[in-house]
């Protein structure tokens, strides 16, 4: 599956997976719903999402399973450590933070795979990991969170990290 | 003290924007929709480049190359140091607001005594200077300015205030901001702002080490905290909590050392002993022998727990000033130096 499918709008990786007809419908009027604004405030005031927030029309126990199968599949299929960049569009760090995880993600590119995901788009999956600040990076590996660190770096400071972190732990 | 050197004492501008138009209220976002490359488009005309950042649902910090920049859906926050000309800023984050349909509604600029007052560039030259460039450089609506330089009992030691306000917002809110410059800092607590010999960490990682073991980690556990620890020496740090900033500076260099301490509050907040116990344990990271302290605030509760704040540790309240400014409210500026055992 390829990376950049979940931080685009839509999840096209879902409508050609073999689920029922109707699931599948249920989960593409996800994509296309507009979350108002005021949500994600709701979203991180008490670092969770507040039952309120959730879309009323969609099944929560499938939308929700199917997105994380979705990011767990990644993981589970990745054969190196996974760096998650946690981002929104509006946040000024994170744009900071996007031509610098490009580099980072090249020069690494035997030691980490890099996803970036929009926290607007995919609220469960930030609620999931409590994200607050912005950018949050977490480093899974073997499918698990194994080392987390928030705010914008420079492009050494977040190579110098990832390597430290991937080490020293073993 | 040294001949030249690096000048800790900061320079801070605050920026005020209201949108005319009530669609803002529907993103809420403001100024944060600046964007990362306009913004350094702005901190390139003040010469200053990020190093760190993070951000909330409230608003984005940074800390820069020479301080701090805080982004709030209605107002910016920049404090320089060094000999960073950052009265430029005002002119590029008044056109960039603009394209965003917001307008300057007020603005203030404050700053201490630089230690070297002679390696400034234009127009920080002198206080003269900047107040003509920002009479020349505010719009014509702000109409509502003052100037003043706030005495102490020593000529080195003033408070230099310019704020200017347009017709609707000449009354402050509830929030206050106290500024607190530190000098002459402990030299056995300033070598801890030095990277250890043997090899240069990498700032963010040095930083974290620098805000433990000085106990900054512990002025307010509830802060999210983004440090960096410069070469060869010298630390920055921004804290944030919900939509307060805090924010720490430290030139440690013997001759010239320096820290700065800065934080916000509401007047309303139910602890605001809580403010007392974070001054205290922020000046006790440096134990510097002369500090002043400059308290904007609406009404008169906050200012009086500074020097309740200070006096246990040993610090005697050499002079008080007040005045009051448009938008600002009161400014009052307060000197203390260390008891002689």
């Amino acid at each position: 599956m390829a990376i950049s499918s979940l931080s685009a709008t839509t999840i096209p990786s879902l409508n050609t997976r073999n689920s029922t007809s109707n699931y599948s419908s249920k989960l593409s009027s996800f994509s296309s719903l507009q979350f108002p604004a005021q949500l994600h405030r709701l979203q991180f005031r008490n670092g969770g999402v507040s039952s309120h927030s959730r879309p009323r029309n969609l099944p929560l126990v499938a939308a929700k399973k199917q997105t994380f199968s979705t990011f767990d599949e990644l993981l589970q299929n990745s054969d190196k450590p996974v760096l998650v960049d946690f981002y929104a569009t509006w946040c000024g760090p994170c744009q900071f933070m996007a031509p610098i995880l490009n580099e980072v993600g090249a020069v690494l590119k035997d030691t980490i795979q890099v996803v970036k995901i929009d926290t607007e788009k995919y609220p469960s999956i930030a609620d999931k990991y409590k994200i607050e600040a912005l950018p949050t990076f977490i480093i899974f590996k073997d499918a698990k969170p194994y080392d987390r660190f928030e705010g914008a770096l420079t492009k050494d400071q977040l190579i110098q990290r990832i390597e430290s972190s991937l080490n020293v732990k073993q | 003290m040294a001949m030249s050197g690096f000048e800790g004492f900061e320079k801070r501008l605050e920026l005020r924007f209201c949108g005319d138009d009530p669609v803002t209220a529907d993103n809420n976002l403001g100024l944060r929709l600046l964007g990362f490359e306009s913004l350094e488009q702005v901190l390139d005309a003040v010469q200053c480049t990020v190093v760190s950042a993070v951000a909330n649902q409230y608003f984005d910090a940074y800390v820069l190359s020479e301080s701090s920049l805080f982004v709030y859906p209605t107002k910016i926050i920049i404090k320089t140091c060094g000999t960073t000309q950052l009265l430029k800023s005002i002119r590029p984050l008044i056109h960039h607001a603009c394209n965003l349909g917001l307008t300057l509604c007020s603005c203030r600029y404050t700053r201490g005594s630089f230690i070297f007052p002679k390696a400034q560039p234009f127009p920080h030259t002198s206080f003269k200077e900047e107040v003509i460039y920002l009479e020349e450089t505010l719009p014509t609506d702000l109409c509502y300015r003052k100037a003043s330089v706030m005495p102490s009992k020593t000529t080195t030691h003033s408070w230099h205030v310019f704020t200017a306000s347009d017709q609707s917002h000449l009354i402050p809110n509830d929030m206050y901001t106290l500024e607190v410059c530190m000098t002459e800092l402990d030299r056995v607590l300033a070598r801890k702002f030095f990277q250890p010999p043997g090899g240069t960490k990498s700032g963010d990682i040095a930083g974290k080490e620098m805000t433990k073991i000085t106990g900054i980690g512990d002025i307010n556990p509830r802060a999210m905290i983004c440090d960096f620890a410069f070469d060869p020496c010298g630390y920055s740090m921004n804290g944030v909590h919900n939509d307060r900033y805090s924010t720490i500076h430290v030139t440690p260099e013997d001759g010239f050392s320096y820290a700065s301490f800065e934080c916000v509050g509401s007047i309303f907040d139910d602890d605001i002993e809580h403010l007392v116990g974070s001054l205290r344990k922020a000046v006790q990271v440096f134990r510097p022998a002369t500090l002043s302290v400059s308290t904007t605030c609406a009404s008169h509760e906050v200012w009086p727990r500074v020097a309740h704040a200070l006096e246990p540790l040993g610090l005697k309240c050499r002079s008080c000033a007040a005045d009051e400014f448009p938008a600002a409210g009161s400014v009052v500026f307060q000197t203390f130096t260390a008891r002689r055992k």
